[in-house]
């Protein structure tokens, strides 16, 4: 029994050595598949854990006390007065920056703030209990109690730390060892650094802090900071007194005194303030003020992290990456099995005839196919491993700029992956051999032929013409993303089924106009009526990739087209200016020193809106839940005017429109708004709860210096009593409150929140604090009306003017203030260039899934050749040149793949407006005009074609259209 | 603006995936196929320290404690930052009127943490002693001078030495507080470092202190003189623990966008800090010095050493408030003041430990301890060599030290504690003979599960007496 298995095994193998490329072909494809399973599951297993370290509650700098009074610090006793009457939640932290390079180098230069934080109450039950540590138990406790460790005994330590960090080293002979955490993405973007640097003096390396750091990678860190025990950042020369009778401490003067008392060796570095491990009350806050004798504040930053779920869906992304690998795997597998079977076929009949049972044949071929399994999972591994490792720094730094997310390289138990490889892949290929095998022994069997039973071409333009209905229908019942999503599958598969129905029409059609002078041609036409039904899968795969690219491109080209018009539109200045500069300095500073320009800025507050109605209708208590939504600053100026973009405006007339927004007579909201509200022109909005805004300064945020510059660098701050003041009164927000009447509708791509655009003036003008608490950081420059002329078309004075201007504001605002100055080209150029980023990921997936569609095309071919091989003999026979064959042979698939190409520009440019229509309606509340670009279009069918022809070049020109009639076997 | 294209790219991204996954819904479902992806779980595993310190290390540079020395009291209240090792032990058996009965537990511990530090440690034992500590200048001044004397030698393992701390002196404080009640058990552990000015342990007058947890003495008595040094008649006023009403802190996976308000709520709230505790403190009898006039030799051949003295003769009576129900309590108390350097490494493997209010008005104070000596290091045995030993008091106040073949401390039932990461196996029933003193005692734990799931987990909880005499008291099991 064994014996004959083995035979037959044998046997099997050396009729696949006889005919390698199949089972060469099989192999190809698991080695594919499995790579493409092995490289995601990395990849996904990477973004997890990289999504579970942001996610972990680490040591959030959320809320922190500091002094109201910025000159203000507090000291060593105020802390402690505070934790002995009871204020255990607070935790004192000081930091200053400090410089990392390769071997001292300065191009290398990174910096990074040291964190120094009392790690001791940290440590106590507390703080565990709270939940703070909660999923990450035992990572933040080891963190922690490795922070508070001697330094000197880490070696236990380096066996419980799961990742191992860098060892920073200072410039100085004597040192002290200090152990510090590092955030895996932090420690991700450090390479070779190894020298830990005073910030603010490079050159001499006078070391006042002469530590060398052992920094592991923990998640409790906050990023870009190397966080350490405050007992060992206020070590050597870093002092927490100062010595000197009282400078006025603030930012400039600690820098520079900083840099005074270096060349004593010695430091002045200052509390920066108390983190609040639960936030703290009013009332605690003025106990806070009693026990101290200052004004404290409490600044809390919005940690809710603005990644949400973007490592979700590029995990989605993935996946559905791997999907398509693994359709590809199947097709190549399922056809190379039909043809390997084929072929073997008569040799198995022997086998057969020699009395070897079914059962132990099929079982011979099963394990035939394990065989191929076990060789080829491992490379399929391995290549997966390299592939993932190649793309982990690629992936990693996607992550950073686009999703400000956090990639770490995975651990993955290998034998799990193998085990699991290995048997998804070998079930998969087990079920397709047996559809192979059935198929075959179907083809064994005599069976009647069977009638063709074509539909007239009545039934078929009525089917269709239903099946169009019924999607249009459907359509309307499209009320959110995942009903969008739906109805985008649904209307791939009906136009699939329709393209099914049409081909052998279209085919039959065209074959009544070839004139039978040209017999060959005659022939192509007809014969590809006859494949028409035979490729089904192929065409279908095809087809479905041609609409989905189509769809797409048209998509995302309109979107382009959108977005550059409405930026170039909406960008009025030719400068624009991120600072972190209170408002009042930068105001004082036009009207003094900037004669020319004027500057308008961007103001920003919050509220919350309840609804929507119109003016006649009685209003309506809605039991919906308030949208939140920015209140923004809009210039009333004519530049302003020229720059708006509207969508929609009440009655169509612009001016009068303008005119009553001027006055404050009504506002403009986002077609995001209006979509989620319901909200028409002419309704009026319930807007409550106007407040200024939360700080959005999350620690994670400005990773890469591009990003850097989007985020508004701003150190806003919300005062507590303001805040709570003026989140019941909007007067502090607005010196006239504007009439919520919508009088226009504006597009405002890629936000996903709800807008209101608000006069300029209508903001508050006369307080300080709170126009300064409004102020976004961002500024528009533009020159004066008169001169405008000049500035506006001359590139090279506008960049000659750029370093002027930066110069100046710099020395205006002082050399400390972040400031970064765009000029309107560069801001829609760096807009563009981030979108084409984007895009890029787009254009793989189109291209594999026209491989897809290729490789499919391409398979099936083989096996058909082989079944059409006699009428292709009979044309040789008739003396028709093999060239001509070959040449007829790819006609007949180009002209296949060319009619479906027709077919599926009319769906893939519906798909495009259901794309943009509904699936973008629903989720993310906004639409943009569908523009057709012929150009886009036609590149997409060139492209699929081009790439199917190439596919269908491989198999014709192995094709030999003679047969060796000693090899034929009749079947 | 350009902001906003950003998020236009990150919800491209998003829509590119939703369309993809649609079209593999759709190749799938022209092949029929599927593929299961699994999640993996990682298993952390972390190790439990085997002494009752973990695996600190000792060092020859700390003060040894010598059998010279002579404790003197109240001097020797304060606190000792040149010795390693250093702890003040409160506990109580406390009952209402009503007859409910409580265990409490208050203990302040100190660690010099600096690897080779004696000299400036030394320079810093005056500023410990004030609780206005003006550490930073005199440790930075020893500091120097310090790194002035042994610069010579051996620099980078002495360099920890060299560098000024400006923080801490380099001492770390470790408070516990600890109450069983018949149901329930409270905890809090709480960490400061030494110099900062919200943990020490004052001279004079006598203070006690981590953050808000205080034990002073009584502002009524204080004089001038040396009478201000005294520890009694004081108070201690404890606020710990979390309610366990309260259960919504603890949240599985991240902590959502909204629990910073149910945190703060919960802080403002009445009852979050679940027990309060304010107890007037007096003493009815003498200091007890244990062992040989306050130097008490944990091993037979004495290298595992320490000096200790006790108060066994505390008279408690004040309020506890838990979970917002204020009772009256009053109850006997007993204090130990124990300072060492030879006791925080691996030689040390733990003790159990015994302080008896035994119901004819005498004290019993009873150890076993477990050490391992050089050879068994090496054997890996993990047998450990144990020394007995226990103080009788009379009534009146005059202590007897037992040796080691005078007494007998045998374990007589286990319990298992589930805390912590692993089940351990703890005796909690004991028998103690001495018979010479016609003392036959069978100790019973309170309730069961009287244990401290801390840094350094330990036992510590309550327990009766009952057999030759009945009674009350404490037990710590440590190394387990």
């Amino acid at each position: 029994m064994l014996r004959t298995l083995l035979l037959t095994l044998s046997s099997l193998l050396a009729m696949a050595k006889q005919r390698p490329w199949e089972p060469l072909l099989i192999m190809t494809a698991i080695v594919l598949a499995n790579a493409g399973l092995v490289t995601v599951l990395l990849i996904n297993e990477g973004a997890t854990q990289g999504e579970l370290l942001q996610s972990k509650q680490g040591l959030t700098l959320g809320s922190i006390i500091t002094p109201a009074d910025s000159r203000a610090r507090f000291t060593q006793s105020d802390y402690a007065t505070l934790r002995k009457q009871g204020f255990t939640q607070l935790v004192a932290i000081a930091e200053r920056n400090v410089t990392l390079s390769c071997n001292g180098s300065e191009p290398t230069a990174t910096t990074l703030t040291l964190l120094g934080v009392d790690t001791q109450p940290l440590l106590g039950s507390t703080f565990g209990a709270r939940g703070f540590e909660a999923p990450a138990q035992n990572d933040s406790a080891v963190s922690l109690s490795y922070l508070s460790q001697n330094a000197g005994k880490s070696s236990e330590m380096e066996n419980r730390q799961t990742s191992a960090g860098i060892v920073l080293r200072s410039n100085s002979g004597v040192d002290f060892a200090v152990n510090g955490l590092i955030h895996p993405l932090t420690n991700a973007k450090l390479t070779c650094h190894d020298t830990l640097n005073e910030a603010d003096k490079k050159s001499a390396p006078s070391p006042y802090w002469p530590a060398t750091v052992s920094a592991y990678v923990s998640s409790f860190a906050p990023q870009n900071t190397i966080l350490i025990s405050i007992d060992e950042f206020y070590r050597g020369g870093v002092t927490i007194r100062n010595d000197k009778p009282v400078l006025p401490v603030n930012l400039d003067n600690a820098k520079r005194a900083q840099e005074n008392q270096a060349k004593q060796h010695k430091a002045y570095v200052p509390l920066s303030g108390f983190i609040a491990l639960s936030p703290l009350s009013q009332q605690h806050l003025s106990q806070i003020e009693t026990l101290l004798g200052i004004p404290v504040k409490q600044t809390t930053s919005n940690t809710d992290n603005d990644t949400g779920s973007l490592p979700d869906s590029f995990r989605l992304n993935l996946w559905a990456m791997s999907g398509l690998m693994g359709v590809v795997a199947l097709f190549i597998v399922l056809n190379a099995l039909n043809l390997m079977y084929r072929t073997r076929l008569p040799n198995i009949i022997r086998l057969r005839q020699l009395g070897i049972s079914q059962r132990i044949l099929s079982v011979a071929l099963f394990t035939e196919l394990l065989v191929y399994c076990v060789i080829s999972i491992p490379i399929g591994m391995f290549i997966g491993f390299q592939a993932a490792s190649w793309l982990s720094p690629v992936i990693n730094s996607t992550f950073t700029s686009l999703f400000n997310a956090v990639f770490v390289n995975p651990d993955v138990n290998l034998l799990f992956t193998f085990g699991f490889a290995l048997t998804t892949t070998l079930i998969s290929l087990v079920v397709f051999s047996l559809v192979s095998i059935i198929k075959l022994s179907n083809a064994l069997t005599v069976a009647p032929a069977k009638k063709e039973n074509a539909l007239g071409q009545f039934a078929v333009g009525l089917i269709s013409l239903c099946a169009l209905l019924l999607l249009f229908i459907a359509e309307k019942f499209v009320s959110s993303t995942a009903s969008a999503l739906f109805f985008v599958a649904l209307l791939l598969l009906t136009s699939c089924a329709l393209v099914l129905l049409w081909l052998p029409t279209l085919s039959k059609l065209l074959t009544r106009f070839v004139p039978k002078q040209w017999p060959v041609f005659h022939y192509v036409i007809a014969n590809m009526h006859l494949l028409s039904s035979k490729t089904r899968l192929a065409v279908c795969a095809f087809f479905i990739a041609l609409t989905a690219n189509i769809g797409m491109n048209t998509m995302t080209d309109s979107f382009r087209d959108a977005t550059e018009q409405w930026l170039t539109q909406r960008l009025y200045a030719p400068f624009y200016l991120y600072t972190d500069a209170p408002l009042r300095r930068i105001e004082t500073l036009s009207t003094k020193s900037l004669p020319p320009l004027v500057l308008t800025p961007l103001l920003k507050a919050e509220g919350a809106v309840i609804g929507s109605h119109a003016q006649e209708e009685t209003h309506e208590v809605s039991n919906r839940p308030p949208t939140y939504v920015s209140i923004s600053s809009y210039p009333v100026h004519q530049n302003g005017k020229k720059a708006l973009v509207l969508d929609d405006v009440i009655n169509n007339d612009l001016n009068t429109v303008w005119r009553e927004f001027t006055e404050g007579k009504g506002v403009f909201i986002n077609q995001q708004l209006a979509f989620a509200l319901n909200a028409k022109l002419g309704h009026t909005l319930d807007i409550e709860n106007i407040r200024l805004r939360k700080t959005a300064n999350s620690s994670s945020s400005a990773v890469n210096p591009s990003s850097e510059a989007y985020s508004s660098p701003q150190e806003k701050t919300t005062d507590p009593t303001q805040g709570s003041q003026s989140s019941s009164s909007n007067s502090n927000v607005f010196a006239a409150t504007p009439q919520w009447k919508v009088l226009g509708i504006y597009p405002d791509y890629g936000n996903l929140n709800g807008q209101i655009l608000v006069p300029l003036p209508s903001f508050n003008r006369n307080n300080p604090l709170i126009r300064d608490q409004l102020f976004s950081g961002v500024m528009a420059i533009y020159p004066e009306p008169s001169i405008e002329a000049n500035v506006i078309g001359d590139n090279k004075q506008n960049a000659y003017r750029k370093n002027i201007l930066e110069q100046q504001l710099k020395s205006q605002l002082g050399e400390h203030r972040d400031i970064a100055l765009y000029t309107r080209q560069a801001l829609l150029n760096t807009s563009m260039q981030t979108f084409d980023r984007t895009f890029i990921l787009t254009d793989g997936l189109n291209i594999t899934t026209l491989l897809v569609a290729g490789v499919a095309f391409a398979v099936s071919l083989t096996v058909l050749t082989i079944g059409s091989a006699a009428q292709l003999s009979v044309l040789r026979a008739l003396g028709v040149s093999q060239l001509k064959v070959k040449a007829s042979l790819f006609a007949q698939y180009l002209l296949l793949c060319f009619i479906s190409a027709l077919l599926a520009i009319p769906f893939g440019v519906y798909l495009a407006y259901v794309f943009i229509q509904q699936v973008n309606r629903h989720a993310f509340n906004w639409v943009y005009p569908l523009s057709l670009n012929a150009q886009v279009i036609l590149s997409s069918v060139g492209l699929s074609l081009l790439i199917v022809s190439l596919v269908l070049l491989l198999p014709l020109g192995k094709l030999k259209p003679k047969i060796d009639l000693r090899q034929e076997v009749q079947l | 603006m350009t902001d906003q294209l950003r998020r236009v790219n990150t919800t491209f991204s998003r829509f590119n995936a939703n369309l993809f996954l649609v079209l593999v819904a759709i190749c799938f479902t022209l092949s029929a196929c599927t593929e299961n992806p699994k999640d993996e779980n990682e298993a952390l595993g972390t190790s439990t320290p085997n002494g009752f310190f973990g695996n600190m290390q000792s060092s020859d540079s700390f003060t040894p404690v010598q059998r010279d020395y002579i404790v003197e009291l109240p001097h020797d209240h304060k606190s000792h930052p040149d010795f390693q090792l250093e702890w003040w032990y409160l506990t109580f058996v406390l009952s209402t009127e009503d007859g409910q009965e409580f265990g409490l537990q208050y203990t302040l511990f100190r660690f010099n943490t600096e690897l080779n530090a004696p000299v400036s440690a030394k320079a810093n034992a005056n500023a410990e002693n004030s609780a206005e500590v003006n550490a930073k200048s005199k440790s930075e001044s020893s500091a120097k001078s310090s790194a002035s004397h042994s610069s010579e030698n051996n620099l980078h393992t002495n360099a920890n030495n060299h560098i000024a701390r400006n923080w801490s002196n380099g001492q770390q404080w470790m408070g516990h507080a600890s109450l069983h009640t018949a149901e329930q058990h409270y905890f809090e552990e709480r960490f400061a470092s030494g110099g900062v000015g919200n943990a020490y342990v004052n001279q004079q007058p006598f203070a006690i202190v981590i953050d808000d947890w205080v034990w002073k003495a009584a502002q009524a008595k204080v004089q001038s003189g040396a009478e201000s040094k005294a520890m009694f008649p004081s108070m201690l006023k404890v606020a710990f623990g979390q309610s366990s009403t309260h259960h919504p802190v603890k949240i599985n996976g991240k902590i959502p966008a909204t629990a910073a308000d149910s945190l703060s709520e919960l802080n403002d709230a009445p009852g979050v800090i679940a027990v309060k505790v304010s107890l007037n403190l007096d003493t009815y009898g003498p200091f007890i010095k244990q062992g040989d006039n306050g130097y008490s030799k944990k091993t037979q051949d004495e290298r595992l050493r320490s000096y200790y003295y006790s108060q066994p003769f505390i008279n408690a009576k004040g309020t506890l408030n838990i979970e917002g129900n204020s009772v009256k309590v009053t109850g006997k108390g007993w204090f130990d003041h124990e300072w060492t350097s030879h006791l925080a490494n691996s030689e040390a493997m733990g003790w159990d430990w015994f302080s008896l209010h035994l119901g004819d008005g005498s004290k019993l104070m009873a150890f076993r301890m477990h050490a391992m000596n050089k050879s068994m290091k090496n054997s890996k045995s993990k047998h450990s060599e144990i020394f007995t030993t226990a103080s009788y008091i009379a009534e009146n106040g005059t202590k007897e030290t037992i040796e080691q073949v005078n007494v007998s401390i045998t374990p007589m039932s286990y319990e298992t504690i589930n805390e912590g990461e692993s089940p351990r196996s703890v005796p909690t029933a004991w028998r103690i003979q001495i018979p010479e003193k016609d003392i036959d005692l069978s100790i019973r734990p309170f309730k069961e599960n009287q244990w401290n799931n801390s840094l350094f987990p330990y036992y510590e909880g309550r327990v009766e007496i009952k057999g030759s005499h009945s009674g009350s008291g404490f037990m710590e099991l440590t190394g387990y």
